[in-house]
């Protein structure tokens, strides 16, 4: 069906750059303007909607009672557990699932009230990718990618410019009659991210769209869909079982554990001061587990004799980005050993835990220092337990 | 071998091919939209229609479970109907195809089945239709299974259509019955079975090789 224009000489590549260049261009004004309509109208909203499943015994709810917005122009995140519903969750936003109970509204429409042709008009204006690309393989990548515009009555020329223009902006113009075999993972989703792009979508739905791909290729597809969210204002919803991912690229963030949302709101929020246990327990190992070797001798009560109390500091959202130490030394009192520590810095908010030695007994109250800082960060220490000393 | 005889051979060899390439193509043309609907209306299917798929499914196992030897009396008049004759290779062609349809469609539904949900899923995201998903996912991704599905169809009309000289369509079959058994020329019959074992032989390699051209870029 689609044949390149041009042979395979050096001359191909040049020019489907530039016309990638000129195509992507019009792609982001056109965006611009769009962006300008759909200001302050959320673009997904769930009003306590359920999905269950008639079961033998009792009905499974798949989904339960779940409420949210995703605004227009942002990253945000489903994490959970495998099984905690967050398929069927974003599923329910294009309607590749029904809802039992509640109210969805998708790009200002009620998503349960379409009839076959709305649904498809919606569907055309929502792109999605899956955690297994799902090309067709009997197709070349530049067939895979048009396909949507050839369903959609096209003409074969625009579809053409169009796949040309994606490619460049997913950098596999090189591969353009390729098939999906050929590819490697991320190459792959690269084209699955070309192929969701291809109408202009106002959404973009990512299915665990990195959970197949190692870390080095999951890096680089988040840093595509980052781009393509600031360069076309694209508003993205994406699913995933990996910390990282919402680390990395997610404004907000909700947590669903057996259909339930437990927390939500943004990252920097959530993964610093995390309520619920189910997102402790997501959260990188090394803020919550003790270091192997203190474990064991960790004891609840403080013993006979010399002694040091182990000191678990949590400290979230400092804005300035950095741990003031003379503040810390102020707060924990002379003596005080780091045990181990970790930082992290997402969306320019530092959080992290540091566990801290003292000798002898230890309470909050006996530093002046103030536990509420300036910046508005906080710093929470907890007595954890004690060991015999020598640590 | 004298000149009559391999006339007779010759004669015997054109009838055979013409009986199973007719049905064949017949049954390709009958049996894949029949498999496409079975696949579409199953419980599973993209346009679910229980009704449609359990009358469809009983016609298609009714068929395959009747001897072949009894459809050829059974469609008799129908052949009659249609054909204008109840003998001679045409009227072979009628029983030989409503034999063979059911299984390939048979086949080819399990082919068909077997594409990945995943792939029809990313085309009704993307705002596909039912005849869109057919036309551009079932079809192109199941095509290596449906093209196997033919090849053993092929080798099993080669052998239906040994029955087909009770209908007086004469072909190998009947020429091996009428030589081998009925006039204890054992030399003939053994002749014709290995012409029936090139003609198979060959078929099967052939459509190995289609199966495999086709799954080149996968």
């Amino acid at each position: 069906m689609t044949t390149s224009v041009y042979p395979h000489t050096g001359l191909r590549g040049i020019s489907a750059k530039t016309q990638g260049k000129r195509a992507d261009a019009s792609l982001h004004v056109a965006s611009i303007a769009e962006a300008h309509n759909r200001q302050g109208r959320p673009q997904v909203r769930f009003e306590a909607v359920s999905k269950q499943y008639a079961g033998q015994l009792s009905d499974a709810f798949a989904l339960q009672d779940i409420s949210l917005e995703i605004h227009q122009g942002e990253i945000f995140g489903v994490i959970g557990r495998s099984g905690a519903g967050k398929s069927t969750l974003i599923r329910a936003i294009n309607r590749l699932e029904t809802i039992s109970q509640g109210k969805l509204e998708v790009l200002g429409q009620d998503v349960a009230a379409l009839d076959r042709p709305q649904l498809v008009a919606l569907r055309r204006r929502i792109g999605m990718i899956f955690q297994h690309f799902n090309l067709l393989s009997a197709k070349t990548v530049a067939q895979n990618i048009g396909l949507p515009l050839l369903v959609a009555g096209k003409p074969q020329r625009e579809i053409d410019d169009k796949v040309t223009a994606l490619l460049a902006l997913v950098g596999l113009s090189d591969k353009r009659d390729a098939y999906p075999a050929q590819l490697s993972g991320g190459q792959k989703q690269r084209v699955g991210i070309a192929r969701a792009l291809v109408h202009n979508p106002d959404l973009l739905l990512c299915d665990e769209a990195t959970s197949a791909l190692d870390p080095e290729t999951t890096q680089s597809i988040l840093a595509l869909l980052r781009d393509i969210n600031r360069r076309l204002g694209l508003t993205i919803v994406l699913i995933t079982h990996e910390l990282d991912v919402v680390r990395e690229i997610c404004d907000r963030v909700a947590v669903l554990d057996k259909g339930q949302i437990v927390e939500q709101g943004e990252v920097w929020k959530v993964l610093g001061d995390p309520h619920h246990p189910v997102t402790v327990s997501l959260l990188n190992p090394a803020l919550q587990t003790l270091p192997a070797n203190l474990g064991t001798r960790l004891l609840s009560v403080a013993p006979q004799g010399e002694y040091r109390t182990v000191i678990s500091l949590r400290y979230t959202g400092s804005q300035s980005g950095q741990l003031d130490l003379n503040q810390l030394h102020s707060l924990v009192g002379s003596g005080a050993q780091l045990l181990h520590g970790n930082v992290e810095n997402v969306q320019g908010y530092l959080y992290g835990r540091l566990l801290i030695t003292v000798p002898g007994a230890w309470s909050p109250a006996q530093t002046p220092a103030a536990p509420q800082n300036a910046d508005n960060s906080s710093q929470v220490p907890e007595i954890i337990g004690y060991v015999q000393s020598p640590v | 071998m004298s000149n009559p005889l391999f006339e007779k051979f010759l004669q015997a060899f054109l009838q055979t091919l013409t009986m199973v390439s007719v049905s064949a193509v017949i049954a390709f043309f009958i049996g894949l939209p029949l498999a496409v609907l079975l696949v579409v209306t199953s419980p599973r299917g993209i346009e679910p229609s229980p009704r449609l798929y359990r009358v469809l499914s009983t016609i298609v196992d009714g068929v395959r479970a009747t001897p072949f030897i009894i459809m050829l009396i059974l469609f008799i008049p129908v052949t009659r109907l249609v054909i204008g004759s109840a003998i001679g290779v045409p009227a072979a062609i009628i029983p030989l195809t409503i034999g063979i349809t059911p299984y390939f469609a048979r086949i080819s539904e399990i082919s068909l089945r077997d594409v990945n949900s995943g792939l029809i899923e990313a085309a009704q995201a993307m705002g596909c239709g039912r005849w869109h998903i057919v036309r551009h996912v079932l079809l192109p991704e199941a095509l290596p299974g449906i093209a196997a599905g033919m090849t053993i169809s092929i080798v099993a009309l080669f052998n239906t259509s040994a029955m087909a000289g009770a209908l007086g369509a004469g072909g190998l079959g009947d020429l091996a019955i009428r030589y081998g058994y009925q006039r204890y020329d054992t030399a003939i019959m053994l002749y014709v079975v290995a012409i029936l074992f090139l003609l198979v032989t060959g078929s099967q390699t052939f459509g190995d090789r289609f199966v495999h051209y086709l799954r080149r870029n996968r």
